[in-house]
């Protein structure tokens, strides 16, 4: 296998090489999966920390009682906006990053299926930022009124009574959805049509296999979501009463639509992680993975189940109680493949002889604080114990634990576990350490504390509170700040990596075991022309 | 894993870098600004989103063009061809998920809202006098006369599916070969097309300007005419495909074995031809 | 030189060891707190 770094690589034979274009128009015109995966995941990089310096300033002013920095209305947009670019222009892109960089390097495909349209899909991304953030910069020109200020769920009638930034946020997720679609087209096609031959799907890695399911779901529910937002959009501006009354419409058809692909999403964001642990835990473990099938089962059985428990986010909209009990049960029924994924993850490590490199650290912690938010999970999935803690803090709490430390963190892993891959130089793993200490422990900070504000009753997306909420606050704010520098140690282990360091073996980890081990790190620009044959 | 390398393995199609992909990115990032700023009613909004409608159709003129030229040129086998297919069957399933949003919420609003707001406590009820009926304008519409489903709309099934029976009779003659069967087909089934889409928006014409039915009309108007209005769009965009391939078919192109684009066509079609048959039960008829 | 530097036997056999080690006194400490749950109760 050639070893010639990527930039070196002779491209002038072969009738299909693509040559380089110099500068920004490589970047632009690109139809090479890995470049393709640096920008899906360079753009998720610059994201969170947009996103991240929102939530700081909404941590900020909750850090005391009162209003110090904002004003209500500007606090609403930032964490509606914070939401809905975390979602879907930092953990998405990410996700779709990974599946670019190495779908067609573990499946032994010389490409995504569909180039093109694999750059269209990026190149929608920053238009649809524009919009959800342009709003922001306009109403410092006096035009508008801000950015979409009804959080990420854009409820009616709020989002339909809302400003100008209601329709920048409208638009902004019809494009990104079209992006979504693209990118998960083009990972079914390239799975099923161009894995190496003697790779049967019961031989699929399990990092394709999670991002089979992710694709099917977004493909079954990015449609009913910007089904909805039109609606929202027609009843905004032509005049139609699907989420008003008045016409004999109801607000709540629009939570309905609205979860139909909220619940589903948090599987979207979360399959492609689910597919990553096992490899991270196997190499660091020198084991096999324990339990293939049952996971795919799982992975399988998790995406069908996901689809049909949406109104457990809405127990407290007023349901028959024979829908409540429905929907209660079907919800705790998706724990038991999820914990079949947990046996899997522990069994993988069991007697194993573990090494702790950074990227295994973050796949553990990644398991004990994910575990915590399923395990919250199933307390709201109780209706009667959700009547209460609905819209409180503590939902804040189980989703920072499912999104933060089940996605995020699990992107992090990936990232450490396959960046020598990518790169061809290993990180500082005293760097790696130290982001995974502190953001560990900063992370709990934050949130820990939000359980228990949740529990004694304090509401979410408020900027104000009773002064008996003021400790756990206080704490909470200080742990973001500490969360959110920490991540600036991250930036920079991934920037040094980039620009050089200590050559990576073509294996990199001792224990890995897969195709794109068997590349040379970096790999050429074009991997597997010729494609491997799987005994 | 053992691995060995095939040395026979063919190679699949991988592009030249192409610059199509990222402009369309920003006509349709000019297209949605546009229309956001002028439904805020400022003036530039109606010129920015013709300029980004410019950008796009050049862009899809272009970026057709290109691929048909290399399909033309031989670029692509069978290989390429099935992941062509593989795509547009999971675009279609996207879409299916489209106008499932909007057929769940018809769903909803005669099963669940409408009733819902005609049994409250009339104690606490706002419209005291609403009923549950369908069709309807909804507690505090303005009355309408609903669209009957007897007239042009059983017209427009009997056009559509008869446009469905000419496209695969087009199909049979490119399968033997026939091509004067195939082009008659393909004309016959866009005439039926175009028939369809004249007759609809007769009929949304007949709707607002003598029945008083508009999108405005309770949730009855706007289940109406966003499911209509929908299809119609769908109806245009693949009356404009076929249109396209016809005229490569008047070229010479496909050939028995090798027609992607044909068949990827005529998927769409029939789909658009599947949602009428919902739409005309369960709209109209109904 | 296409596999870093791997552990000598010893030292995997060892890594094994410790592993199963660690996980009996996790499995043993999510035990007894399960059992103190059943025991005390909050006022
Ligand atoms: C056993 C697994 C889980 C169960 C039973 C569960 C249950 C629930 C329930 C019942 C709610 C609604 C609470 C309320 O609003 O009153 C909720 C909220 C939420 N969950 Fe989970 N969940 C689970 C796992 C996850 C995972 C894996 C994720 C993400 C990857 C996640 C993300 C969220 C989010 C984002 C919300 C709040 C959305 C919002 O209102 O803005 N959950 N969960
Ligand atoms: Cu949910």
């Amino acid at each position: 296998m050639s070893t010639a770094p990527s930039l070196e690589h002779d491209t002038s034979h072969g009738h299909h090489a693509a040559p380089y274009q110099g500068g920004v128009m490589r970047w632009l015109t690109t139809t090479n999966h890995k470049d393709i995966g640096t920008m899906y995941l360079t753009f998720a990089l610059i994201m969170f920390f947009i996103g991240g310096a929102m939530i700081l300033a909404v941590r900020a002013e909750l850090f005391q009682p009162g209003l110090q920095l904002m004003q209500p209305e500007f606090f609403n947009q930032l964490i509606g906006v914070h939401a809905l670019v975390m979602i879907f222009a930092a953990l998405m892109p990410a996700a779709t990053g990974f599946a670019n960089w190495q779908i067609p390097l573990m499946i032994g495909a010389p490409d995504m299926a569909l180039p093109r349209i694999n750059n269209w899909g990026f190149w929608l991304l920053p238009p649809a930022a524009t919009l959800l953030t342009l709003p922001f910069i306009l109403a410092l020109f006096g035009v508008g009124d801000g950015a979409v200020a009804t959080g990420w769920t854009l409820y009616a009638p709020l989002s339909v009574q809302g400003g100008m930034g209601v329709d920048f946020a409208i638009f902004s997720i019809h494009i990104l959805g079209i992006s979504s679609i693209l990118g998960s087209i083009n990972i079914i096609v390239t799975i099923f049509n161009l894995r190496a031959p003697g790779m049967t799907m019961m031989k699929l890695p399990l990092f394709a296999w999670g991002w089979l399911i992710t694709a099917f779901l977004l493909i079954a529910t990015i449609p009913v979501l910007a089904g909805a937002v039109t609606m929202l959009l027609t009843d905004r501006h032509f005049g139609t009463h699907f989420f008003n009354a008045a016409g004999g419409g109801d607000p709540i058809l629009f939570q309905h639509l609205f979860w139909f692909f909220g619940h589903p999403e948090v599987y979207i964001l979360l399959l492609p992680i689910w597919g990553l642990i096992p490899h991270v835990l196997g190499t660091f473990s020198r084991k096999p993975i324990y339990g293939y099938k049952a996971q795919v089962y799982s992975f399988i059985a998790i995406g069908l189940l996901s689809v049909v428990v949406w109104a457990h986010h809405f127990f407290t909209a007023g349901m028959p109680v024979p829908a409540l009990l429905y929907f209660m049960y079907s919800t705790m029924f998706i724990s038991l493949p999820l914990a079949v994924l947990f046996f899997c993850w522990v069994a993988t490590m069991w007697r194993g002889a573990m090494s702790f490199e950074t990227p295994m650290l973050f796949a553990q912690g990644f398991i004990v604080l994910f575990g915590l938010a399923g395990l919250t999970g199933l307390v709201l999935a109780d209706v009667a114990a959700d009547a209460q803690y609905h819209h409180s803090y503590f939902v804040v709490a189980h989703f920072h634990y499912a999104l933060f430390a089940g996605g995020i963190m699990g992107v992090m892993t990936g990232v450490y576990y396959w960046l020598p891959k990518w790169t061809g130089h290993m990180f500082s793993e005293t760097l790696g350490k130290w982001h995974f200490w502190l953001t560990v422990i900063s992370f709990n900070l934050t949130f820990m504390p939000q359980f228990f504000l949740g529990l004694a009753g304090m509401p979410r997306r408020i900027p104000d509170y009773a002064l008996q909420f003021v400790e756990f606050n206080a704490i909470s704010t200080v742990g973001a700040f500490i969360l959110g520098f920490s991540q600036l140690i991250f930036a920079y282990n991934v920037y040094k990596c980039v620009k050089g360091g200590k050559k990576a073996t073509d294996k990199v980890w001792e224990g890995a075991d897969g195709l794109e081990w068997d590349l040379s790190s970096p790999p050429p620009h074009h991997s597997w022309e010729v494609q491997p044959v799987i005994k | 894993m053992t691995t060995h390398t095939s040395p026979h393995a063919q190679h699949y199609f991988v592009p030249q870098p192409s610059p199509y992909p990222f402009i369309l990115s920003g006509g349709m990032f000019l297209l949605a600004l546009g229309f956001i700023l002028q439904m805020n009613a400022f003036a530039l909004g109606s010129w920015i989103m013709m300029a980004g409608t410019a950008v796009i159709l050049f862009v899809v003129y272009n970026w057709f063009g290109k691929v048909i030229g290399e399909n033309e040129g031989g670029a692509y086998s069978q290989w390429e061809d099935k992941s062509f297919r593989y795509g547009m069957i999971w675009f279609i399933a996207s879409e299916v998920a489209f106008f499932a949003a909007f057929f769940g919420t018809l769903f909803y609003v005669r099963n669940i809202s409408v009733p819902a707001l005609a049994g409250m406590d009339p104690a606490f009820s706002l419209w005291k006098e609403f009923t549950a009926t369908w069709p309807s304008a909804g507690p505090k519409g303005s009355s309408f006369t609903p669209m009957g489903a007897w007239g042009i709309p059983a017209l427009n099934t009997a056009l559509l599916l008869s446009s469905g029976a000419t496209l695969t009779w087009a199909h049979w003659g490119l399968l033997k070969n026939k091509r004067s069967q195939l082009n008659l087909g393909l004309l016959l089934t866009i005439i039926l097309g175009v028939t369809f889409l004249g007759f609809q928006a007769w009929e949304y014409h007949h709707a607002y300007t003598e029945l008083g039915l508009t999108l405005g009309s309770g949730v009855y108007g706007a289940t109406f005419f966003m499911l209509t209005g929908f299809h119609g769009f769908h109806v245009t965009l693949g009356a404009i495909m076929l249109m396209v391939v016809y005229g490569r078919c008047l070229k010479g192109h496909f050939t028995a074995q090798r027609h992607f684009a044909f068949e990827g066509v005529a998927w769409y079609w029939h789909f658009v031809d599947v949602v009428w048959l919902g739409l005309f039960v369960l709209v109209y008829w109904l | 030189m296409d596999s870093p530097p791997g552990f000598t036997d010893e030292e995997l056999a060892r890594r094994r060891a410790m592993s199963r080690r660690l996980a009996w006194i996790l499995g043993a400490v999510a035990l007894a707190i399960y059992l103190v749950g059943f025991i005390y109760y909050r006022p």
